[in-house]
């Protein structure tokens, strides 16, 4: 069977089932759909690349959405936008041969419009079918060889900047009062969606500029077949005597210099004479206005068609076929070399492998994925007083040891709670999805982080459990801890040197499937109560600025510390568990980290997503 | 002093805050203007929308919807660096960071300020105090403008109240309690009360604000009085006159005709209704009446005519009040020389028709009358209880009115079921027996061919007192 592989229309069909995920507030609902998907699908395959296991991710969507259309909850409903992108790209493909081959016919036309008392000017017809596609032949090859060398990003000379910059400046016409009309929710959508084709271009370059260069690509090949089809018929059909002529005192010896130049790439086998005029025949073919066209020998004006086709292939055709071919290179490449790592594919990827058999309400801890023996970042160096780092964590190996080795029976007295205990069917997925849990799955890893909390809540909060939630739940190990809130400036400067000291320590003693370079992630806590102010969105945006580009920037929202909430959890826990071990550290603990309201994540992923930022994630302490 | 000279500069007083903590509905509720834009999502105002208060055309004070602050730490740090003249440092904030999009919301929030508006800092007491908020108050702090603080429970109970008073009083005037979205007139009142004490210079102006915000709120009463007033007028004498048609009997066209009628009174007593609300300055108020209302039953039904109005035996008692006027008139021509029994035979006549028909009053009929070979006509109404059930659905309407805050864009059941549990008690079951008195009177005058005009008219301003009394007891 031929391998499924990842095409334009696949990746939009791909984007498109992320997006409308981000729509379904049921995270169960979610959680519960990718880990049978993976379960039953892709572990079997042994799969471990997340290209890979996107693409069988995909197609199960895809099939479940064709074989239930209506299915609840399922809004992917069996709409395939990628292949409404391919049948429209399909369709412009033919639109552009057909209008490239008409053009090409009606600028020769309009040349070969012949009537016998003068012969055909070769060196108009060049100018006019050549020279414009030579100069543009020309400017991308400036281009891409200044993108080559370094000289210039790559990405300057695809649509999408200018694309930007005319919807930016169409926005920036709105007058004050009209933007006074729309209301910040709309604002926010415009911005949003500014925001995705940012985010689009970031995650996936050049790969969506492809597809339309080869349309061009296709509309020259056709516009130089139609010149040069309609040259040859002119030449078979008809009887047109070809000429050149010059105002500048132009000699003979000049010219056919030129053409001999022009006619390199053939003249090795068809020669002077045959692939291009001789002298002679250069000289018996000068239209002097005042001679008139009488004294001129037929042989020397009908010398000239042979150069005229060659050039028209070798100068026009032939490129494009080249540009053509290389385009269809690029596209391939650029599908190949897709990383999917962006932040709805790390969502989904977690979702996948991560799937909590009990819903969360603050009461208990998360199944521990059984740890691998973590390789510690060395410890990085700091002097007291010029940071705001408040403690580094060397040893999470009791908090670790103490989830890791919990015994299935620590559970049993949640299962009571669990709404999905009451379907056998999601029974035997749980228990599934429990021996699933038993190992830390490949693509995904625990990845080391800076954890950034605000001075507001960092003394009421209980460190020690935020760090076992982000590790347990999120497979973020807390290695230093930043707090922040008080001069942002400084607390850049700080997260900046100990991150690229991170890096660099990691660079040169860690193995490469360790904690690689790009593994240091940040995670920045915050309320979720407090509406994302611009001053907070400046602050992730510089922090991205000390970071690398792909560091995952974690935004994990809590909700409301609320006195009734910690009574309420207090009880729940007494009754529930009140054997765990961990409990009288616990309770303060799960009353701080309360989850967060469903308008204020929405808040929260509206302005988020703003920034446009693809490696920005937002995360739930608590679910 | 001179009320023209007070009222030459116009108090303007900006309500500032961070995003989303019920600036705009602070202002909606202090300005009586329901158009104000609200929205859950912070940010929805991004320019200061101005809403002057006006009384008979002229405007007495002004509040001030601001944006929240986007960038409170840098603004901060500006401010503390600065280094020109105190009175100088809004103006040269402003005109630094006018073209500074980072800063676009700051320097929209302090114009007002630096035009001279005092500050009314919202915050929402059911969140605790963050160093983002006390930046806030340190920049109010440093504009040197009077300033006062409202918490604002967007959640239901002030949990963080006490920290956040603790803060207020490092930085601000006068502190008050005020929620937006049940805030009554009253509240209002106390409010602007409150605002006397944030600045010596504008007490005068202010204390002339709260008169006239009285009398203006009496004068809406005595309005509404009126509008009642003529409502009932209009309804007890109402009457129609329909013909009938050829392939038609009297008993179809009679049927016909009722409906029609009743069709007819009850938009009578709608457009009283949407007056009064209009009087009140609520534009989206009548979607969001509580669920519970009954002015969501129709005028004549059941559930209308079994809990509102009076009881069997009040409307007995009630009409004996209008026998014994009639008797009353009939004494007063006869000079006295009656010693009042006219007035005994009036009223023990009146009562005991009233307690026999009493018992069916909830099924009210509509006697249409042949006119000729082919009219039937109906009305007037003269029903006394119709009268009170009128007068009760007025009540309800009006209670809720004035309770229902300007900031109030969707209905809270609980917030309803506080207004309803309140106006039971205002109903006209609940009257004195003057009031009554004077509304058996005023049924009377309406429902009988007088000819004494004069007297008509002096019923008619002795009902409109009643009720104009009656009505601002409800606040």
């Amino acid at each position: 069977m031929k391998k499924a592989k990842w095409t334009l229309g696949r990746i939009i069909d791909f984007e498109y089932c992320l997006r409308q995920d981000m729509t379904i507030s049921d995270d169960n609902y979610l959680k519960k759909r990718d880990t049978e998907i993976y379960i039953n699908q892709i572990l079997p395959s042994g799969l471990t690349s997340p290209s890979e296991i996107f693409l069988i991710w995909l197609e199960s969507i895809r099939k479940t959405a064709n074989e239930n259309p209506v299915r609840i909850n399922d809004t992917h409903r069996n709409f395939s936008p990628g292949n409404m992108y391919e049948e429209c790209l399909g369709l412009l493909r033919v639109i552009f041969l057909i209008a490239g081959f008409m053009a090409g016919i009606s600028v020769c036309l309009a040349f070969f419009s012949y009537t016998g008392h003068q012969p055909l000017n070769v060196s108009w017809f060049l100018a006019i079918t050549l020279f414009p596609q030579l100069c543009l032949i020309m400017v991308l090859s400036g281009f891409f060889l200044a993108s080559r060398s370094g000289f210039m990003q790559q990405k300057r000379f695809v649509p999408y900047p200018f694309l930007g910059f005319v919807i930016k400046q169409s926005l920036m016409m709105l007058s004050r009062k009209s933007l006074e009309k729309i209301s910040s929710e709309k604002i926010d959508a415009v911005e949003a969606t500014l925001a995705i084709i940012n985010e689009g271009k970031q995650v996936y370059g050049l790969l969506f500029f492809w597809p339309l260069f080869i349309i061009m690509q296709l509309f020259g090949i056709a516009f130089n077949a139609g010149i040069l089809l309609s040259t040859i018929s002119r030449i078979l059909f008809f009887d047109t005597a070809f000429g050149w002529q010059s105002t500048l005192q132009m000699s003979a010896d000049m010219v056919y210099k030129v053409v001999s130049m022009v006619a390199i790439p053939w003249r090795w086998i068809l020669p002077a004479g045959t692939g291009f005029p001789d002298i002679d025949q250069i000289i018996g073919s000068r239209i002097v206005l005042k001679d008139g066209i009488y004294h001129l020998a037929t042989n020397d004006l009908v010398s000239w068609w042979p150069f005229m086709c060659l050039t028209i292939v070798f100068y026009g055709l032939l490129p494009r076929i080249i540009m053509f071919l290389s385009g269809l290179v690029c596209l391939e490449k650029s599908l190949e070399q897709q990383k999917f790592d962006h932040r709805e594919c790390s969502r989904l990827l977690r979702r996948m492998v991560m799937y909590d058999a009990v819903p969360d309400s603050g009461k208990q801890l998360p199944h521990a994925p059984s740890i691998e023996k973590l390789s510690h970042a060395p410890e990085l160096s700091h002097t007291p007083e010029q940071t705001p780092i408040i403690s580094d964590t060397t040893a999470v190996s009791d908090i670790q040891a103490a989830n890791t080795h919990k015994k299935p029976s620590d559970t049993s007295g949640h299962e009571a709670a669990d709404p999905y205990k009451q379907s056998s069917a999601i029974s035997d997925f749980k228990d599934a999805s429990s021996s699933l849990l038993g190992h830390i799955p490949p693509p995904i890893k625990i990845t080391p982080c800076i954890a950034l909390v605000p001075e507001d809540i960092y003394e009421a909060m209980d460190k020690e459990f935020f760090m076992e939630l982000m590790k347990t739940r999120h497979l973020y190990d807390v290695r230093k801890t930043v707090v922040v809130g008080i001069d942002f400036e400084k607390e850049l400067e700080y997260v900046q040197t100990e991150y690229a000291t991170a890096v660099n320590v990691k660079k040169t003693k860690e193995k490469p499937d360790g904690f690689g370079y790009d593994n240091w992630s940040v995670v920045m806590l915050q309320e979720a109560w407090q509406p994302p102010i611009r001053e907070t969105l400046n602050f992730i945006k510089s922090l991205r600025k000390v970071l690398d580009k792909k560091t995952r920037i974690i935004v994990a929202l809590t909700g409301r510390h609320v006195e009734t909430y910690k009574e309420h959890a207090k009880t729940e826990y007494t009754e529930t568990n009140s054997t765990d071990l961990n409990y009288n550290t616990k309770h303060g603990s799960t009353s701080f980290f309360t989850p967060v309201d469903t308008s204020d994540w929405e808040i929260w992923k509206t302005k988020l997503s703003t920034i446009a930022d693809p490696w920005l994630v937002m995360e739930k302490v608590i679910q | 002093m001179d009320k023209h000279v007070i009222m030459e500069k116009i108090p303007e007083f900006a309500i500032i805050g961070h995003p989303n903590e019920g600036k705009s509905s602070v202002v909606s509720t202090l300005a009586e203007d329901d158009t104000v834009k609200i929205s859950p999502m912070p940010g929805e105002t991004v320019v200061c929308q101005i809403l002057p208060v006006l009384i008979d055309g002229q405007e007495i004070i002004r509040f001030t919807d601001t944006p929240g602050f986007q960038n409170p730490r840098e603004t901060l740090a500006w401010m503390k660096n600065y280094s020109g003249p105190d009175e100088l440092l809004l103006k040269t904030f402003i005109d630094t960071h006018c073209n500074n999009p980072d800063f676009k919301d700051e320097c929209e929030l302090l114009t007002p300020v630096a035009r001279g508006a005092g500050i009314i800092f919202v915050v929402d007491g059911s969140r605790p105090v963050r160093q983002t908020d006390r930046i806030e108050m340190e920049i109010l702090r440093m504009t040197g403008r009077p300033r006062m603080s409202i918490v604002n429970c967007k959640g239901n109970e002030p949990v963080h109240l006490n920290q956040w008073q603790n803060e207020f009083r490092k930085h601000f005037n006068s502190i008050r309690q005020f929620n937006a979205h049940k805030a009554t007139w009253s509240e209002r009142i106390d409010l602007l009360e409150s605002l006397k004490g944030v600045d010596q210079d504008w007490q005068p102006a202010i204390a002339m604000v709260i008169e006239k915000f009285k009398e203006d709120w009496k004068h809406r009463n005595r309005l509404a009085a009126a509008m009642t007033t003529e409502m009932l007028e209009h309804i007890l004498t109402f009457t129609m006159t329909e013909n009938i048609g050829e392939s038609e009997t009297f008993n179809d066209a009679k049927i016909r005709l009722q409906k029609q009628f009743i069709k007819k009174i009850e938009a009578m007593e709608r457009l009283t209704h949407e007056k009064i609300r209009k009087l009140f300055k609520h534009n989206i108020f009548d979607c969001t009446l509580p669920s519970n209302s009954l002015l969501h039953e129709d005028l004549f039904s059941e559930k209308t005519w079994q809990f509102l109005g009076l009881s069997p035996g009040e409307v007995a008692i009630a009409a004996g009040m209008v026998g014994g006027a009639t008797g009353v008139v009939i004494d007063v021509i006869a000079a006295g020389i009656t010693f009042g029994v006219f007035s005994a035979i009036g009223g023990i006549l009146g009562a005991g028709s009233a307690l026999l028909s009493g018992r069916r009053i909830a099924d009210i009929t509509f006697k249409g009358v042949k006119l000729g070979k082919d009219q039937v006509k109906m009305g007037p109404v003269c029903n006394l209880q119709l009268m009170y059930i009128l007068l009760d659905r007025m009540m309800i309407f009006h209670g809720s009115i004035i309770n229902w805050a300007h900031s109030r864009r969707e209905i809270d059941e609980s917030v309803a079921d506080d207004i309803t549990a309140n106006l039971k008690k205002g109903f006209s079951s609940g009257w004195n027996d003057k009031t009554k008195k004077v509304c058996s009177r005023f049924f009377q005058s309406v429902c009988t061919k007088s000819r004494f005009k004069y007297k008509k008219q002096q019923i008619r301003e002795e009902m409109e007192q009643v009720l104009f009394s009656v009505l601002e007891k409800q606040v």
